[in-house]
């Protein structure tokens, strides 16, 4: 078991008594990137805590619930924001100091971050002719096709779904080919199709030794394309390892999951009879779902929509409910 | 293309909207409509006297500002407000080169505006006169004035969403009380660019008209420029410090 829930917030080990990075989970073997007992304060809100990790090459997940301090971690780290408490660095320098830093590093930010009256090709070079690029049309058609958005480069931004602005932002942090690229939810608006090429595109990066750093609230989506998983909940380090481990340390605890499909009734029926249910409550064509495995929920729901003719439309694990996952991963059973 | 050249255009076009060019671009050709309709038959002093007039009234000390201070506020302000900062400030670029390519980025997109102005009050005055310093040294003035204003309210819109309203509130009130009261003369940008038009314009223009407008003050454009030179250095000192020190949140 290598997930690493660390002590109650009171209990928040100094650095000190960190073990070296082999016996803890939080720090990658050979980090690039790397967190020091971050913490950053907005007044009085503590958008993250102590929080001390670090990345290395592959894909890490950083996993967490909306309002985990994820974004505010990702960007301290970017050098966007000062540290209130602790220090970053990246690739050996403190980004907030050595600007050369991001000739290696690319970061997706969450927002919006686009130049509506630019096109995509536009967006691309420009990035790429602030990354000191002689040739920066051509690195920018490298970085368009790596995302597939060639064909669609030459319209205006402002007319793009949110897919592909985010396939753009994509491009414009690949461009200069990082070594270490940040990625804030970048599969938000996205359809599958566009996910699976843009998991394609982290994946080839990732292989190639580059770091990959990925935030989700979505833990399925982190599943696909991680295998080393860091997660938060308000603002400390919930847990971090393998994701296999903590998937299947999330299994055996209750879970909820949104379910929509139409006739909505008998599915509810066939579902209290399932082993892995705990509850169902029906809201209009909604079921909320209790689960104790959420794995064989998985493959329940499916199954049984298919046999009962039932049309499905959605299936979500809620929010709320990864957020209590996180907690309980916290406080150890 | 390298790396500020690329800021000043993408900024420069990002600031200067077709609604904002045609407006802007309107209010700036006024004052020069307005010395054409009102000298016709007017004589040579007297076509001095307005050109003096409308420049030190009108041009200079409004038109020029209001315009300077829309686009100057916008340039930091509209991308840290629409998210488009941190796209800028995760390059391999020093803060100040960052600074100094957006202070140019907003001299060049509202002199673009303001110079269309000056050339055609300055083209028609020195047609009419016939002498062309009363072109050149409007352009100069504009230019000095346009840089001043740019380099005060580009880094206050970083800092504030109300930028342009403090800068409204500047330019009527604050110059105004400034060309009233002597010894305040010297925190008016506008002044600045007027004593740049006096100290480079032709003798034609008229020393009374001047007086009425701004009071009395000294006549150089070289020391207007080193005046101007000193506020944009210290504009890109502070915004850069102001990009280096705060969080892009």
């Amino acid at each position: 078991m290598t997930v690493a829930p660390p002590p109650p917030p009171d209990a928040q080990p100094a650095i000190t008594d960190i073990p070296p990075p082999a016996a803890n989970p939080a720090y990658a073997a050979n980090p690039t990137i790397a967190a020091d007992s971050v913490s950053k304060f907005f007044g009085q809100k503590v958008a993250v805590s102590s929080v001390s990790v670090s990345f290395g090459p592959g894909i890490t997940g950083l996993l967490g619930p909306n309002g985990a301090g994820k974004t505010t971690l990702l960007r301290v780290m970017a050098g966007l924001l000062v540290p209130s408490e602790g220090s970053v660095t990246v690739l050996g320098r403190n980004p907030r100091k050595d600007h050369a830093v991001y000739r290696d590093v690319g970061l997706v930010p969450e927002e919006s971050s686009l130049y509506p009256t630019m096109t995509g090709r536009e967006y691309v070079e420009y990035a790429a002719i602030l990354a000191g690029f002689s040739k920066p049309r051509l690195a920018a058609s490298r970085a368009l096709q790596e995302v597939s958005l060639e064909e669609d480069a030459d319209r205006s931004l402002g007319g793009y779904s949110k897919g592909m602005r985010q396939r753009a932002k994509v491009a414009a942090a690949l461009v200069h080919e990082p070594t270490v690229l940040i990625l804030d939810e970048p599969l938000n608006g996205t359809d599958p199709v566009q996910r699976a090429h843009l998991i394609a595109a982290f994946r080839r990066l990732a292989d190639t030794g580059h770091t990959v750093i990925v935030s989700s609230h979505v833990l399925q989506e982190v599943e696909r394309m991680a295998t080393r998983v860091v997660a938060m909940v308000d603002g400390r380090l919930a847990a971090a390892g393998d994701i296999h481990a903590i998937r299947s340390a999330m299994t055996d605890i209750p879970y909820r999951v949104t379910v929509s499909a139409d006739p909505v009734r008998p599915l509810a029926r066939e579902l209290m009879a399932e082993a892995s249910v705990d509850g169902v409550s029906i809201d209009g064509t909604t079921l909320s779902i209790q689960t104790n495995d959420l794995r064989a929920l998985g493959s329940a729901v499916p199954a049984l929509s298919h046999k009962l003719g039932v049309r499905l439309t959605a299936f979500n694990p809620d929010d709320e409910s990864l957020e209590s996952v996180f907690r309980y991963l916290v406080k150890g059973k | 293309m390298n790396a500020p050249t690329a800021i000043v255009r993408v900024t420069s076009r990002n600031v200067l909207g077709l609604r904002r060019l045609m407006g802007f671009g309107l209010l700036s050709l006024v004052p020069g409509v307005i010395f054409i309709l009102a000298t016709r038959s007017d004589t040579d002093f007297g076509k001095a006297e307005t050109f003096t007039a409308i420049s030190l009234a009108v041009f200079l000390p409004i038109v020029v500002p209001i315009i300077t201070v829309v686009i100057s506020s916008s340039v930091l302000g509209s991308e840290r407000r629409g998210d488009t900062l941190s796209f800028l400030m995760l390059r391999p670029l020093s803060r100040y080169s960052i600074a100094a390519a957006k202070l140019a980025s907003a001299i060049v997109a509202s002199f673009a505006i303001t110079a269309a102005g000056a050339l055609l009050l300055g083209f028609f005055a020195s047609l009419a006169l016939n002498d062309f310093g009363y072109l050149s040294s409007l352009l100069v003035a504009t230019l000095i004035t346009t840089a001043g204003y740019a380099a005060v309210f580009m880094p206050l819109g970083y800092l504030t969403e109300r930028a342009t309203l403090i800068g409204f509130i500047y330019i009527f009130v604050w110059e105004r009380v400034a060309t009233a009261v002597e010894g305040l003369a010297g925190t008016s940008l506008f002044h600045i660019g007027a004593t740049a038009l006096v100290g480079l314009g032709p003798a034609g223009l008229d020393i009374n008209t001047i007086e009425d407008n701004i009071g009395s003050l000294t006549p150089g454009a070289g020391g207007a420029a080193v005046k101007m030179l000193v506020v944009a250095g210290i504009s890109i000192l502070f915004t850069g410090w102001l990009l280096r020190t705060r969080d892009l949140t």
